[in-house]
């Protein structure tokens, strides 16, 4: 009995400590939830409010307080680790990638993770009878998010709708 | 019921002489005025004297011998359990402890998979709770489009807690929330 309490002690310590330390000195788990934010004909709008995939559940009170769509539509949600002073790219719909590179965190001790952001498009384009890709920054920020925050972007147009991003990291 | 007199405990000792001088004196002055153990160690005489009648019965060597033989028999088998008995009881604090640490090992595997997955790095607590939980502060250092046809901008909400950047596209109508994205 006295064994199995030392030994859950030293687990919960580690637990404690683990993360803090582990995570904020080598990098930031990010996650990237893909959504399709669109406007229905008037004919199918009707009374209802604005129809919500239930993927998007722990969105609802932002996006339908932020945006005056009334269609919101889960696409994907990927998530990756990335260390800093590194990047890591999300594919998304119709070209588009996002890119991720965390700078540090927690400096001054405000426990805020500065990272830039870059929104790319890419495109086919035929130059001389070659195919080559044409890359265009269509957003590039640099922002210092809450460890553990989300932060929504958006714009981009693509099939049915434009482009939501719901960005989380933590460190 | 008779009551029972304190000399009548040494009364057989009495009848067998055995007891001290001293005492026997004593036990032999008090049954002359004591009549219930005058009467008792008559008793106690005339048993005597049929007892000695009767002889004791012959037993021969086979008999003793069988009788040994089985006695040891028995008296190996008591002692076996005995040993038996002891064994386990030895092999309870030996064991016990080897089981302890393997349920005190398998309990901190427990406690350290739970941590992992609600508070580590990959946990899924955090993210499973949504944006409700968490502060959404943000602050935008700086903000830009390289594309044509696409203007950056960036908003944030109080209630609830939210930043959003967000570009608009030649391609797209409609904005923000009365003048944002999405709004006609």
């Amino acid at each position: 009995m006295r064994t199995t309490v030392i030994a859950c002690s030293i687990a919960l310590l580690l637990m404690l400590a683990a993360p803090a330390s582990a995570a904020s000195s080598r990098g930031i788990v990010v996650e990237v939830t893909s959504i399709t934010a669109a406007t229905r004909p008037a004919s199918e709008r009707g009374e209802a409010a604005a129809a919500l995939d239930p993927r998007l559940a722990p969105f609802s009170k932002n996006l339908r307080s932020l945006f005056a769509y009334d269609s919101y539509t889960f696409l994907n949600k990927d998530r990756d680790a990335v260390e800093f002073g590194e990047a890591t790219v999300f594919k998304l719909p119709e070209h588009l990638s996002i890119e991720i590179a965390p700078e540090q965190l927690g400096r001054d001790g405000s426990n805020m993770i500065e990272m830039v952001v870059t929104l790319f498009r890419e495109e086919p384009r035929r130059e001389g009878g070659r195919e080559t890709p044409k890359r265009e920054v269509v957003l590039r920020t640099k922002i210092r998010l809450k460890n553990g925050g989300t932060v929504l972007l958006g714009g981009p147009p693509i099939r049915g709708g434009v482009l939501v991003l719901a960005l989380s990291a933590r460190g | 019921m008779r009551r029972s007199c304190k000399f009548e405990r040494y009364l057989t000792a009495f009848a067998d002489g055995e007891l001290p001088e001293k005492l026997n004196r004593k036990v032999e002055a008090h049954i002359a005025r004591c009549g219930a153990c005058a009467s008792e160690l008559d008793s106690i005489r005339a048993s005597d004297r049929i007892l000695k009648s009767h002889r004791v019965p012959a037993v021969s060597d086979d008999t003793w011998a069988q009788f040994r033989h089985g006695l040891k028999l028995e008296l190996d088998a008591v002692d076996r359990e005995s040993r038996r008995a002891a064994k386990v009881r030895e092999t309870r604090p030996v064991h016990a402890p080897v089981w302890g640490r393997a349920y005190a090992l398998a309990a901190a595997c427990v406690v350290v998979l739970f941590a992992v997955l609600i508070v580590g790095p990959f946990g899924v607590g955090p993210w499973r709770g949504g944006t409700a939980a968490a502060s959404n502060e943000c602050i935008v250092d700086s903000i830009e489009s390289l594309a044509a046809g696409y203007t950056p901008m960036f908003f944030s909400s109080e209630d609830p807690e939210m930043t959003v950047i967000w570009v608009f596209s030649e391609e797209v109508e409609g904005g923000i929330r009365g003048e944002g994205p999405g709004a006609k």
